[in-house]
This record gives structure tokens, C-alpha cells and sequence, in this order.
């Protein structure tokens, strides 16, 4: 049996990769997460009531007779709890020294450093005082740019990025002791030095230490009002030379964290000094993982490999000797409104549906309310998928959309004055 | 290459193609319609993306095509190939419609790709080398074919070479030529993404109201940012609601063939054609010329004049234009260049703004921006445009008179034509390997091959959109590109090699058609008079 840990955001699509292969499977939930268990049909689910240590044990005990063959973080919410829960139950997973360093994003820099990788400066703070020090110790020259974001929160939640000691106080002020996106409060926040250059996401499957890399993608990120707002993030079939060097060190910082068993989707900057972690996630990629566009493109999804990893890990050991890449190129567009107002219509998505490459549209917002978390990387506004063989013709679609999205005529709102509908009232083939 | 061999096409050779904008697209595009054409490899030569160009290569739905589906194809179909291309996508497009530029530039690409895997299926390999050609030149061994020299200092072999580029170095006013760099100048109208970077509270100044002006404007007033657009005339282009073929020709070709362009009542005989073409173009009685053309001083009056004249079906004279840019081109082939641009440059106020029409959405977009105080129209350039201390530009439109602050200055009068010329030693010499970058590009035969002033053979080099300039008087027009890669891809497919050996002059293939019917190839009246009157005619009021 299969243990799921806080199968919630795309570990529901882990589960399904599961459930297709028959597999036997427990859903287990931490006592947080109620209302998630609440809805899940799966045949085995479990909810705790116990938290903290409490949980391990409670779980561990529930298991201790269970045929069981392997836990899964299902979730960034589950990462910790499965660590502890396979190390109890004596099954493969990660070093479990590590384990808060996998969780905690100043640790994380921190095990890095141990392991002689470079990594970008960073601090926690509690408090506007402990800001000023480490602004202090650090001798930024003004007008430098820094990021503030909560330690422990995910999809660009509270991220801001400053320029100033001014903004820099607002920025702690605003986001601190606040709820955070995992319905934590915000007791500590992280100041990262500001990596300049191109993000990129590196996704991985590991067995017994040695890493699988499944995908390569390059983000595009806007900055809105302040704040760094996902825009695409589009595969790369082919790694060029810096590609390849991002590649290694990611792997490199993999094993300095301890990572060995299932899958792990890392963030990193490819800066002119070369690759800076931005973060490592010991789960799979989220926030939507609709698995068809993904096996269009590759021939599998993140989740496929994580189920095959486990379920077949014969078949699964057979890729450490294939070569990365060769498929087609997919574009994951995370959809955007930027106005207020009640959506009316989801204009643009005629547009897109006809442009080359349109794959599939994942989320789209309801019409008659707001547009959720317009600026959060949390998709709950809507995600495009695209999926060509050629990658210029796929940005000119992306283009075209990202300038829909700008011009506010692919979601277009109730309360949008008329005059300023643009290329949307156009007759022909844009309307 | 495995070999230099200069055998005709169809059995093998190597094609470099110089350019990748929708010219080239459309030689390749016929190149694989010929299924006796098999080159051994075909090589496509340009920065960017094979197929996009730059006014198809931006991707920004603001921005239209000004010519209808109908004629703004690849193809000389029926049926135009970009209707089937969007019809296949699920548009509901009709032959008139305006399409975003973007669309075009996809159609194009995927053209492109169609014909690079139709060409691969016969064993050519066709790829694309990311740079520009510098030069091309005869092979050291006469009768080997050529070798195109490119800007990094590698050189490619060819049996045949296509020259299609295009212009995309943006024309910037002598003004602004010591101050090419400066951060606050926006060299050209696409891409649009730099424009619409610019801050909601800039005051942009746009040199330019033709197309590229009006494109920057229908970018920058849309984030209620204040722009100024002006020009020389201080003219916007005419509107339109079509650009098709006519259903019923009108005979301009014929009308203009019966005309003296030498004789001193030309110019009136020339409008009067034009009037009664328009006339005559509607089966309906159409509206009194007066009520289809705005008279207005003000540019943007005009326009809301000429846009409501159209919204009313008042607009008969778009009928003609199709083809009266077929007719020009046909007429005016084979004419020495400089005579026919002194004629057409005499005649670029009656119909360059017709020509150059906008479409009617886009007229509408900008009469609202007018009308709400965003876009403002000015006659005259500026007498100088220096940087201001604190950034922008300060701008005086008479030496005496106070500077003018605008936060940034949009060149966007549109594109130098390539330069191309035969320079030195080299058979073509193209950009900053050219004689100067005003220079012309060579004549060509009527099959757009090379000719060589000393009246050898042509080479197996030929001319294709903006570079076939020589000969085609109206080139920005994919329709017109269209039928010129029908030519040159027709004279691939047949031309027989030029054997080894001195140049000789080889009879040519009956069967390889010509742009144009021999009868109008050098229009007689030229021979018998070399010059022709410089007096402008006026403005459609015959």
C-alpha cells in the first residue's frame, strides 16, 4: 500500500496517477485539513486528529500492521509529516537530518552554503529592527533591490520586492503576523538578496539518491505593482550550455538537501554569476498538473513518473539511461485579469482556443464573480495550456494572449467602461 | 555542402535564400508545390524566425493587417490561402476582414514549416541560419555557383540564391541621427512590447502618420498616455472597410496602357481614369465623389469624416484599389526606376493615402482617442529634437519658438528599403556592405533573375519583394509577393544551369512565365520620350 500524504493542490492529480494504475492507496490527512478530506471519494482515506509529533505517532500507529511499501509527500503541506512518518515506519525516504532544511527556505540556504554551493544571501527577521540590522550588516547600497516573502508560504504569496529601506519597512509591515497562503501566520519573514537574470523551474524523480530529470522549464515573470507575477512558463526540450550547468547544480543541491526517493521541483536562477536556488519543493509541481498536455508534450506528467517510480521502478530505472528531451514544447500560461470587478465574460478565450499550439484551458474562473488570486501563482484564475513542436510559434501565441490579458479584453469585467474594450470589439477574426 | 555542382533544381543544387520574411515564405511555399523541384539542401538566412518578418512578426492584437484576407496570401488561389489557413483554425473570417498582423505572421510560419516538410519529404534539407548575407559573389571557379558571405564571417555555397529581404532598419529623421541611442528613442513601431512598457502618465512624440505612426498610436493611447503624431503633411491614411480583388475589373490596366505618361495632358487624362474607375466600380449609382473623401485641413476631422463615410457604404473607391495596384505594378514594369518614381511620386498625394488606407476598426479606435484628447495630429516635423536635461526630449517646431517637452520620441516613419546593390567585386552587396544605405537594388530580367549591366546572362540569382524593387513599382503587398514566387519558384523549377565555363547567354525555357504580358514590359511611349513632367497633380478633384 501507498501512504499519501496531504493530497491536496496537484497531489489530487498524484492520486489519480495512482488510481489509474490500480494501485492500492491511503489518503492521509492531516487534522488541518478537514474540509479536504471531507470531499475526497477515495476508497481509503484517513484523517488525524493529533498534530505535531503527535500526528507521526498517531499515523504510525494506524500502519504499523499495513502492508505498506511507501509514504508520499502528496503536497507541500505533507513534506514534513511524510519524512517523519517513512523514517518511523523504517521505509525509504529522504535524509531525515535535513528534513527542516527542505521545508525552511533560510535553512535551505543554509545547507547549501554547508555544501559549498553558491546560493543567494538571506536572512530571516521578526521584526523591523531585525530588518534594519541585517540591512545594516550587509551594506546594501541604496536603490538594490531585495526581496521580502513569508518563510513559509507558496504561488508568490506576500513577495515583494524593494528598493528601499522605506519600502522595506512597509513591505515587513504589511506581511507580517499576517495569514499566509497555507493559512499559517506569518511569524518570520525572509530577505533574500534580489537575483537578477532568467527563472527557471527544474523538475525531478529520485530512486535511492540517484535523480531523474523529467522537465525544464523557462519562467517569464512580470513585476505588477511591485510584486513579481508569474506570467508562462514554457519547456525546454533542448538544454543549451547554461542550461546544462543549471541543470548540474540543481541536482548538486538536491543531494546537499538530502533528497532521494520521489519527486522534487526546484526553482533557480540562472543569474550572470551563474545558477542561485530560489527554492527546492520535495513534491511534485504545482499548482495544476492537468496530466494531458503534459503527456502531449513528453509522453508523461510529473505524477505519472512519480506513480511509475514506485509502482514500476524496473520500467522507471530504464529512463536513467535515456537521453532529456526531444519532445514537443508545452506553455503553461497562468491566466490573468487585472482589473476589479465581477467577471462577464471570458472573452480572449475564443482567441486562444484558435491560436497554434492551444492545448487545453484548466480553472477557468466562473463568470458572475471576481477573478480569484489575480496576481497569486495559484491558478485559481485560469490556466492555459499550449503544446508545439515550434517554440517560435508558440511564444507568438503567447504573446498574443499576454497582450489580451494586458489590454483586460481576455477577461473582460463587468464594470469595464465600453471605450476601453479595444482589440475585443474588433469585427473579423479577433472577435 | 557535398557539392557544387550548379545543376538546375529540379535534379539537385543548393538554394540560399537571403531573407526569411513572408517573401521568402512564399518562394519556399511554391518551391514545394513543384514536385519536380528536389534541391539537395535550401538554406534560409535571417535573424529572426524563419516566416514571421517585422510587421507580421508582432504580436499584438491592436495591430491589423490594412489589406483583406483576400489578397494578403501566399498563394494566387481562388480562394486566398489565409482564408483557408484561418478557416482551418476555426475562425469565422470573411474575405474582407482586417486579421491582427499576428495572425498573418503564424500563417506564414506554419507555411514555412508545411513547406520545409514537404521539401524534406524529397530529401532536401532545409534549415535556417540565424544572421544576414554581407555579400554575394561568383564562385572562384567560373560556372560553380556562388558564395554568399554572411555577417559572422562564414560563407555558404550556392547553386542558386533567392534575395527576399526586406526592410527593418526604421528611417530616422536627421534630427535624431546623433542620438540613435539615447534611451528615451523608440526606433520603430514593432515590437510593440517596448511601447506599451512606457509609463501611463508619458507624453510620447511619434515622426510619422502613415502606417507605422498610426500603429504606434493605436499602441500608446490605449493606456491613456497623451501622443502626439506628426508629420510633413500631418496626414493620416484614408480608411477603408476592404482591400479585395474586384468581383467585376474595371479595365485600369488597359486604361493606363492607352495613356502618354509623357504627353502634357497626362496628368488630367490619369485622374480622369481614376474617376471614372471609381465610378464605374459599383453596380449601384455611387455616392458623388465629394461624399466619399474627407476635405478636412485637421487630420483628425478628416478622419471622422472618411471613418463615417465608410460606416455608411459611402466609400466606392476602395473598390478599385486592388487593382489599381495591379495595374500600376503591370504598367510601370520595365520602365527605368527613377522615371517611374518621379511619375508615382507625383502622384503620391491623390493616392498613397488610399493605398495605404486603415482599417475601419482601427480609424475608429483612433477618432475615439482624438476625440478624448489623447492623440493629437501635427503638421511638420520638429527643426530640432535634443535630449532634455532630466530626461526626454525637448522639441522646437521653429527655431525661434520655445522647447516642447515630450517624454520619448517614436521614429515610426516607417522602414528603409533594403539596401542591396552590386558593389566591387561582388554580384550583391547587401546592408552595411552596400555602396550606401539609400542605395537601390538591381535591375532584373522578367523573370526577376539578376542581369549584369554588361548584358550577359542573367544570373541564377533572383529578386523577390522588397528587393525585386527595380521592377515592381508597390511591393509591400504580400498579393504582389505572391505572384512573384510564383515566377521565380516556376524559373527555378525550369531554368537550365549555366554550364561551366564563360557566361553565355542561354535560351530560356518557353515554358517559364513572366511577371507580366510581354506587350507591357517596356511601355513604348519611353522610347520616345525620355523625360517625364515633374508637376504634381491635385487631389481628386478632376
Amino acid at each position: 500500500m501507498y501512504v499519501l500524504v496531504d493530497p491536496v493542490s496537484t497531489g489530487r492529480e498524484l492520486a489519480a496517477a495512482f488510481r489509474e494504475e490500480g494501485a492500492r492507496v491511503l489518503h492521509l490527512y492531516e487534522a488541518a485539513l478537514r474540509a479536504d478530506h471531507a470531499v475526497d471519494t477515495a476508497p481509503r482515506t484517513h484523517l488525524l486528529t493529533r498534530t505535531g509529533p503527535g500526528a507521526v505517532q498517531e499515523a504510525a500507529d494506524l500502519l504499523r500492521n499495513e502492508p505498506v511499501a511507501a509514504v508520499i509527500a502528496a503536497s507541500e503541506r505533507g513534506v514534513l509529516l511524510a519524512d517523519e512518518l517513512a523514517h518511523v515506519l523504517g521505509l525509504p525516504h529522504h535524509e531525515q537530518h535535513l528534513a527542516a532544511a527542505r521545508r525552511d527556505k533560510e535553512l535551505m540556504v543554509r545547507a547549501l552554503e554547508a555544501a559549498g554551493i553558491p546560493a543567494a544571501r538571506t536572512r530571516t527577521v521578526a521584526s523591523v529592527a531585525e530588518l534594519d540590522e541585517a540591512l545594516d550588516a550587509w551594506g546594501t547600497a541604496p536603490g538594490t533591490p531585495m526581496v521580502i516573502k513569508p518563510r513559509d508560504s507558496a504561488g508568490s504569496d506576500g513577495c515583494t520586492v524593494v528598493t528601499s529601506r522605506a519600502q522595506a519597512h512597509a513591505a515587513v509591515e504589511t506581511t507580517l503576523l499576517k495569514s499566509n497562503l497555507m493559512g499559517e501566520t506569518n511569524t518570520d519573514l525572509l530577505l533574500q538578496e534580489y537575483l537578477t537574470g532568467t527563472q527557471y523551474i527544474v523538475n525531478t524523480v529520485s530512486m535511492a539518491g540517484r535523480h531523474l530529470l523529467t522537465e525544464v522549464y523557462r519562467e517569464r515573470i512580470d513585476t505588477v505593482g511591485g510584486a513579481p507575477v508569474l506570467r508562462h512558463i514554457v519547456s525546454r526540450p533542448q538544454l543549451d550550455e547554461g542550461e546544462r550547468d543549471l541543470v548540474d547544480y540543481v541536482l548538486r543541491c538536491l543531494d546537499a538537501l538530502g533528497i532521494r526517493e520521489g519527486a522534487a521541483h526546484t526553482e533557480v536562477m540562472l543569474t550572470a554569476a551563474g545558477p542561485r536556488l530560489v527554492e527546492v519543493n520535495s513534491r511534485i509541481m504545482g499548482p495544476s498538473l492537468a496530466p494531458d498536455p503534459y503527456h502531449a508534450a513528453f509522453g508523461y506528467s510529473h505524477q505519472h513518473l512519480v506513480a511509475e517510480r514506485f509502482l514500476r521502478p524496473e520500467e522507471f530505472a530504464r529512463r536513467f539511461d535515456l537521453p532529456y528531451g526531444g519532445g514537443r514544447t508545452l506553455a503553461k500560461v497562468f491566466l490573468r485579469g487585472f482589473r476589479d470587478g465581477e467577471l462577464a465574460s471570458v472573452e480572449g478565450a475564443r482567441t486562444l482556443r484558435r491560436l497554434p499550439g492551444f492545448h487545453s484551458i484548466d480553472r477557468l474562473p466562473v463568470t458572475g464573480a471576481p477573478i480569484p488570486d489575480r496576481t497569486l501563482t495559484t491558478g485559481a484564475s485560469g490556466i492555459a495550456y499550449l503544446v508545439h513542436e515550434d517554440e517560435d510559434l508558440l511564444h507568438s501565441s503567447l504573446e498574443f494572449v499576454h497582450h489580451l490579458e494586458d489590454d483586460h479584453t481576455f477577461y473582460r469585467m463587468a464594470d469595464v467602461p465600453a471605450d476601453v474594450r479595444g482589440a475585443g470589439e474588433e469585427r473579423g477574426a479577433a472577435a | 555542402m557535398d557539392s557544387r555542382d550548379s545543376r538546375p533544381l529540379g535534379t539537385g543544387g543548393h538554394l540560399v535564400v537571403v531573407g526569411g520574411g513572408a517573401s521568402a515564405t512564399a518562394v519556399l511555399h511554391h518551391l514545394a508545390q513543384h514536385a519536380d523541384v528536389r534541391p539537395v539542401s535550401v538554406t534560409v538566412v535571417d535573424p529572426r524566425p524563419a516566416g514571421f518578418g517585422v510587421a507580421f512578426g508582432t504580436a499584438d492584437p491592436r495591430l491589423r493587417c490594412n489589406t483583406s484576407v483576400d489578397v494578403t496570401s501566399l498563394h494566387r488561389d481562388q480562394q486566398s490561402d489565409l482564408l483557408r489557413y484561418l478557416a482551418g483554425r476555426g475562425w469565422p473570417v470573411s474575405r474582407s476582414d482586417f486579421v491582427p498582423r499576428a495572425l498573418v505572421g503564424q500563417y506564414c510560419r506554419e507555411r514555412f514549416a508545411r513547406a520545409r516538410s514537404t521539401l524534406a519529404a524529397r530529401g532536401c534539407a532545409v534549415r535556417q541560419v540565424a544572421g544576414r548575407a554581407d555579400t554575394v559573389r561568383p564562385a572562384a571557379e567560373p560556372g560553380r555557383g556562388y558564395l554568399v558571405a554572411l555577417n559572422d564571417g562564414s560563407t555558404l555555397e550556392a547553386t542558386e540564391v533567392v534575395v527576399a529581404v526586406g526592410g527593418d532598419q526604421p528611417r530616422l529623421p536627421d534630427v535624431l541621427r546623433d542620438h540613435a541611442d539615447h534611451p528615451d528613442l523608440l526606433a520603430g513601431a514593432y515590437p510593440s512590447g517596448r511601447l506599451r512598457e512606457l509609463a501611463a502618465d508619458a507624453r510620447p512624440l511619434v515622426l510619422g502618420t502613415k502606417l507605422s505612426g498610426v500603429d504606434a498610436a493605436l499602441v500608446l493611447c490605449a493606456e491613456q498616455r497623451h501622443v502626439t503624431l506628426c508629420s510633413p503633411s500631418g496626414e493620416l491614411p484614408a480608411v477603408r472597410d476592404r482591400l479585395c480583388r474586384p468581383d467585376r475589373p474595371a479595365g485600369l490596366l488597359s486604361g493606363l496602357r492607352a495613356l502618354d505618361p509623357r504627353s502634357p495632358g497626362f496628368d488630367l487624362a490619369f485622374t480622369r481614369l481614376l474617376v471614372r474607375t471609381v465610378r464605374n466600380a459599383s453596380p449601384l449609382p455611387p455616392p458623388a465623389l465629394g461624399r466619399q473623401f474627407g476635405t478636412e485641413p485637421e487630420a483628425l476631422r478628416r478622419l471622422g469624416t472618411e471613418l463615417r463615410q465608410t460606416e455608411s457604404g459611402a466609400n466606392a473607391w476602395q473598390s478599385v484599389i486592388a487593382e489599381l495596384i495591379e495595374a500600376v505594378n503591370d504598367w510601370t514594369q520595365g520602365w527605368p526606376r527613377d522615371e517611374r518614381d518621379r511619375l508615382l511620386a507625383r502622384f503620391r498625394p491623390l493616392i498613397s493615402r488610399h493605398i495605404s488606407a486603415i482599417p475601419v476598426s482601427s480609424a475608429r479606435t483612433l477618432a475615439r482617442h482624438g476625440l478624448a484628447g489623447r492623440l493629437a495630429v501635427r503638421r511638420g516635423t520638429p527643426v530640432s529634437l535634443a535630449p532634455a536635461p532630466g530626461g526626454g526630449w525637448h522639441a522646437r517646431w521653429h527655431p525661434e519658438s520655445p522647447a516642447e517637452h515630450y517624454t520619448h520620441v517614436v521614429a515610426a516613419a516607417g522602414y528603409q528599403p533594403p539596401a542591396v546593390c552590386t558593389h566591387g567585386p561582388a554580384l550583391l552587396a547587401f546592408g552595411a556592405a552596400a555602396c550606401s544605405p539609400g542605395c537601390a537594388p538591381p535591375p532584373t530580367d522578367d523573370r526577376l533573375r539578376l542581369t549584369t549591366p554588361d548584358g550577359r546572362a542573367p544570373e541564377r540569382i533572383w529578386m523577390v519583394g522588397a528587393a525585386a524593387g527595380a521592377r515592381t513599382a508597390i511591393v509591400n503587398y504580400l498579393w504582389t509577393a505572391a505572384a512573384q514566387a510564383d515566377v521565380v519558384a516556376r524559373s527555378l523549377a525550369t531554368t537550365a544551369p549555366r554550364p561551366a565555363g564563360p557566361a553565355a547567354v542561354l535560351p530560356q525555357p518557353g515554358a517559364a512565365p513572366t511577371l507580366q504580358t510581354p506587350a507591357t514590359r517596356t511601355h513604348p511611349s519611353y522610347e520616345r520620350h525620355p523625360r517625364v513632367r515633374t508637376r504634381r497633380p491635385r487631389l481628386h478633384r478632376p
